[in-house]
């Protein structure tokens, strides 16, 4: 099975580099969506299904915290996975993250391996190797 | 903070950034003499919270452009210089954000968006920290200045 990401990053190098990561990572990856703030990713999540969001906090316009927030509090699009990445590690953000209902937290600099196993913990998938 | 020890974790921090992120290493790391950078690429950001203060770095041409590379999977001879501003403000702010997680681990901090040629991202005359990494392509300036400490 193929998953649709959403990569939600101001940064076009961290969505490049998030993306590369995605392809090395073994998982099957079908559409890789991106949006540049957390508003424009409400725009592409209400018009694509996708399996599961990678969101950075720090974001104009509409930060990480409000996306998080906003999804959750949306009946159709609250049971997509959100997974964080963000290179804020204080135990303060990650658990105000994890209560407002995201699935993951994944601290930068990561390794490749790390975002994987948060998305396979995220959508519930046992590695088969 | 002693000096000290804000120069290990800006000096911890890099390497592990670099390393994870770049898929290179600093092959060695020096109290930079003073002379400026020339033809070189400087980004520069605020965190709020405490302490509060500044962080940049600067990384010559050649740095940028292996650095760009290396984070894009792109070949050094086709970065742009804009996808190397891109990745020298990105790299500026996971090196802020593992500064500061190392120096205070229970605090919030809140951080600018990397900025190039405003003046966050000139280095004060005298910062907390500045640190100048040799690179396997030219070099890599990075310094925190910390409000509290002065």
């Amino acid at each position: 099975m193929a998953y649709n990401v959403l990569i939600v990053d101001d940064s076009p190098a961290m969505r490049s580099f998030v993306r590369r990561v995605l392809d090395m990572s073994g998982l099957e990856i079908g559409r890789c969506l991106q949006a540049e703030n957390g508003l424009a990713a409400i725009d592409v999540l209400r018009a694509d299904w996708v399996d599961v969001v990678l969101t950075d906090i720090n974001m104009p316009v509409m930060d990480g915290d409000r996306f998080v927030r906003t999804i959750k509090a949306d009946e159709e699009l609250s049971p997509i996975p959100v997974i964080v990445v963000s290179t804020d590690k204080s135990e303060s953000r990650v658990q105000q993250m994890m209560d407002l209902g995201a699935k993951g937290y994944v601290t930068k600099p990561f390794m490749p391996e790390t975002l994987r196993d948060a998305i396979e913990n995220a959508l519930g998938v046992n590695r088969a190797w | 903070m002693p000096g000290d020890e804000l120069n290990q974790i800006l000096s911890e921090s890099t390497a592990e950034v670099l390393e994870s992120m770049f898929f290179t290493s600093p092959l060695d790391c020096s109290v930079p003499s003073g002379r400026a950078m020339e033809n070189s690429i400087s980004a520069g950001l605020f965190f709020r919270g405490t302490p509060p203060g500044r962080f940049g770095i600067c990384a010559s041409m050649d740095a940028a452009r292996l650095l760009a590379a290396s984070f894009l999977g792109e070949d050094a001879e086709s970065v742009t210089e804009q996808q190397c501003g891109e990745v020298v403000c990105e790299l500026a702010n996971m090196l802020c954000g593992s500064v500061l997680s190392r120096m205070e681990k229970d605090t919030l901090f809140a951080l600018t968006q990397p900025k190039i040629g405003e003046p966050e991202s000139i280095c004060p005359e005298h910062p907390s920290v500045c640190l100048e990494f040799a690179l396997e392509e030219g070099s890599l300036l990075a310094w925190v200045f910390v409000e509290e400490a002065r």
